[in-house]
């Protein structure tokens, strides 16, 4: 896995370079283009609220796949991210996951009900979480790292899953759940600190 | 003047360096020695605002060995930003008081607080009242001033004080706000909006849904009218009309094509192009112009401007060469068609430090590459916004819009994003 996610920056790179090379810069083209995101996601991608996702050190392989589908009104439940993915290439888009993706993960420090957090962790084990996301949450291949990421944020995407406004053969499984066990789930997810 | 240069230049722990040469510094009106004379690179930016604080923190960021300099007069950093909020009673002062400390802590920027007074631009100085600063690079972001003049009655104190415009966040804001608590159930308030171009275009509209909000709840058969420079809604109209007819259909009037041409302090008669209005509270919002250090500095390009030419590729003034112009005092006319928003303040800022630090390395600059979201509060927990991606053409040298809108309606998901979005965007501008 390592070595194929080594070989897709290469291409990506190789991509992105020949518009800046003469500047033998530093600044990578997905640094560039990245910098404006911190608008809202913040420094390095840490948002600090409840509702915007952390970004910074997310898997990039599955950050691509995301900002590929926002631009292609594929997930129109991210209002925001649906508009504004538009303004860039996939290999922008790309590049952009790459940057932010290549951070170190911080954990949220959203504050975290202790009863709806243990109600998740008992859900999670039941329905199998773990197997795709791994046992802290912090994503294995393709999968999202969910381990401290927002709870507002993690609510709102397993809601969009349920309402089919994302679609998933994966996460098909929060069909059944209500609302209240949707974010039991985000709860023990973010709270995760380790 | 008694008042000492302690109490005036208030230099952090980072600018110790500079506390040798206070000793040239006679009083804090006549300093003209220099002050923290310059050994290596150097990047002044002039104003710690939105655009300022942000391009400081990234010219640090992208290459530590700069020498950074941050001049600013007001040691509290206000946001303008969530400050409707204030004057709609939701958060309080304190929620949008903030200090620069972590700006020289975390990345040993050096703050200087006194005012900027004049500009050198051929042996690169910056006069300060506390004294000149050489730079090798100056990133100016000044904001906005008011143009008092353009309305009769408005340009004296009594009336400045009795009209607060409260788009600069701070006194102003805590002023408006407690004339509206103290105002009487079945009062009059005319909030009056500038000529396009202004900071903030939703700005208005938002406080107006705010305060008729307020007024429902809490100052019954009281009503507030906005009056309008322009011939409609500048920014989200269909969506802050529908909040207005579904919300606030009595208590919330909208006049189009209305600016404000006099105004009477000693009775509240606010005088518009439609007729005049007798007022309980009147939150007179004045045309703007770029910052009065723009003028100051000779940075204006054509005797009739209002706002600073500058290169939309590295936003590098026309009029000089090393002094960039970034946030609100741009002319959109040269840079292009963004907003005047915090956001594109601190996008500008990225853009400019990463220019002035890559050219001061030797480097090409890179293309510009900006965002904007902006949310309002249309009441206590529903939220609408625009949000635009934005880059540079080729073709018409500008900044264009590469993708955008605006949100499909209104909802309280929106309303959690606006809180969070500040949150995000202050960390990026001062942590
Ligand atoms: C009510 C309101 C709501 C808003 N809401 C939003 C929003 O939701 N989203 C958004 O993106 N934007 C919003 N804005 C707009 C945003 O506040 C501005 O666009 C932003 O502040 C512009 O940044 P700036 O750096 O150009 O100016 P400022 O942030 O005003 O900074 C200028 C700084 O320069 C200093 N200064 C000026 N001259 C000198 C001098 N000679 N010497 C020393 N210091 C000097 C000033 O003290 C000030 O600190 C809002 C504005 C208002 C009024």
């Amino acid at each position: 896995m390592q070595k194929l996610r080594l070989f897709y920056c290469v291409v990506a790179a190789a991509v992105l370079i020949p518009a800046a090379a003469f500047a033998a810069s530093a600044v990578s083209e997905g640094e560039r283009l990245g910098k404006p995101c911190a608008g809202c996601h913040a420094t390095n991608g840490y948002a600090p609220g409840e509702y915007i996702a952390r970004i910074g050190g997310q898997n990039p392989e599955y950050m691509t796949k995301v900002m590929k589908e926002f631009a292609a009104g594929k997930r129109t439940g991210s209002v925001e991210m649906s508009l504004l993915a538009k303004g860039y290439s996939e290999a922008d888009l790309a590049a952009i996951s790459e940057y932010y993706g290549g951070k170190a993960w911080k954990n949220s420090a959203n504050k975290i009900d202790s009863k709806k957090s243990a109600a998740g962790l008992k859900l999670a084990k039941v329905s199998g979480c773990f197997d795709c996301h791994g046992a802290k949450g912090e994503g294995i291949d393709a999968f999202p790292r969910i381990g401290g990421q927002n709870s507002g944020y993690l609510y709102e995407a397993l809601k969009r899953y349920k309402t089919d406004k994302i679609t998933s053969e994966e996460m098909a499984l929060v069909k059944d759940m209500s609302d209240s066990q949707l974010e039991s789930l985000a709860q023990y997810f973010s709270g995760i600190r380790k | 003047m008694s008042i000492t240069r302690r109490n005036f230049i208030k230099y952090t722990s980072a600018a110790v360096a500079g506390a040798s040469v206070f000793g040239q510094v006679n009083t804090a009106s006549a300093a003209t020695g220099v002050i923290m004379p310059k050994k290596g690179k150097r990047i002044v930016v002039l104003g710690g605002g939105w655009g300022g604080c942000t391009a400081a923190k990234y010219a640090k960021m992208e290459d530590p060995s700069v020498e950074v300099i941050l001049v600013e007069r007001d040691p509290k950093f206000i946001s303008c930003p969530i400050s409707n909020l204030v004057i709609g009673g939701q958060k309080t002062m304190k929620d949008i008081t903030f200090t620069r400390d972590k700006l020289a802590k975390n990345y040993g920027i050096k703050i200087v607080y006194t005012e900027a007074t004049a500009l050198d631009p051929v042996k690169k100085a910056l006069t300060t009242k506390a004294g000149t600063l050489e730079y090798d690079k100056l990133i100016v972001s000044p904001g906005i001033s008011y143009d008092y003049a353009a309305i009769e009655g408005l340009d004296n104190p009594a009336a400045i004080k009795k009209f607060p415009a409260a788009f600069k966040a701070g006194a102003e804001t805590v002023a408006l706000r407690e004339m509206l608590v103290a105002m009487k159930p079945g009062g009059v308030v005319v909030l009056a909006v500038p000529p396009a171009p202004y900071r903030c275009p939703p700005g208005p509209y938002e406080r107006a849904s705010l305060i008729a909000n307020y007024l429902k709840k809490n100052k019954k058969g009281s009503k507030i009218i906005v009056v309008d420079a322009n011939d409609d809604v500048t920014s989200k109209g269909p969506l802050f009309k529908k909040a207005w007819a579904d919300y606030y259909k009595d208590i919330l009037e909208y006049i189009p094509d209305a600016a404000v041409t006099k105004v009477d302090a000693s009775t509240g008669v606010i005088t518009t192009e439609k007729g005049e209005i007798k007022s309980d509270v009147a939150n007179i919002i004045p045309t703007m112009t770029a910052g009065k250090s723009a003028f100051d500095l000779g940075l204006m390009n054509k005797p009739e401007d209002k706002f600073v030419r500058a290169d939309a590729y590295t936003l590098e003034s026309y009029n000089f060469k090393d002094v960039y112009v970034i946030g609100d005092a741009t002319h959109n006319g040269a840079v292009g068609g963004v907003p005047k928003s915090g956001y594109i303040a601190n996008s500008m800022g990225k853009v400019a430090a990463s220019a002035a630090v890559r050219t001061l390395n030797g480097q090409e600059p890179l293309a510009p590459s900006l965002i904007n979201t902006c949310y309002s509060m249309v009441n206590d927990n529903e939220a609408i916004f625009v949000a635009a991606a934005y880059k540079y053409d080729a073709v018409s040298k500008r900044i264009i819009s590469a993708a955008g809108g605006t949100s499909p309606e209104r909802s309280v998901l929106f309303g959690h994003h606006a809180e969070d979005w500040a949150l995000g965007i202050w960390n990026d501008i001062l942590g």
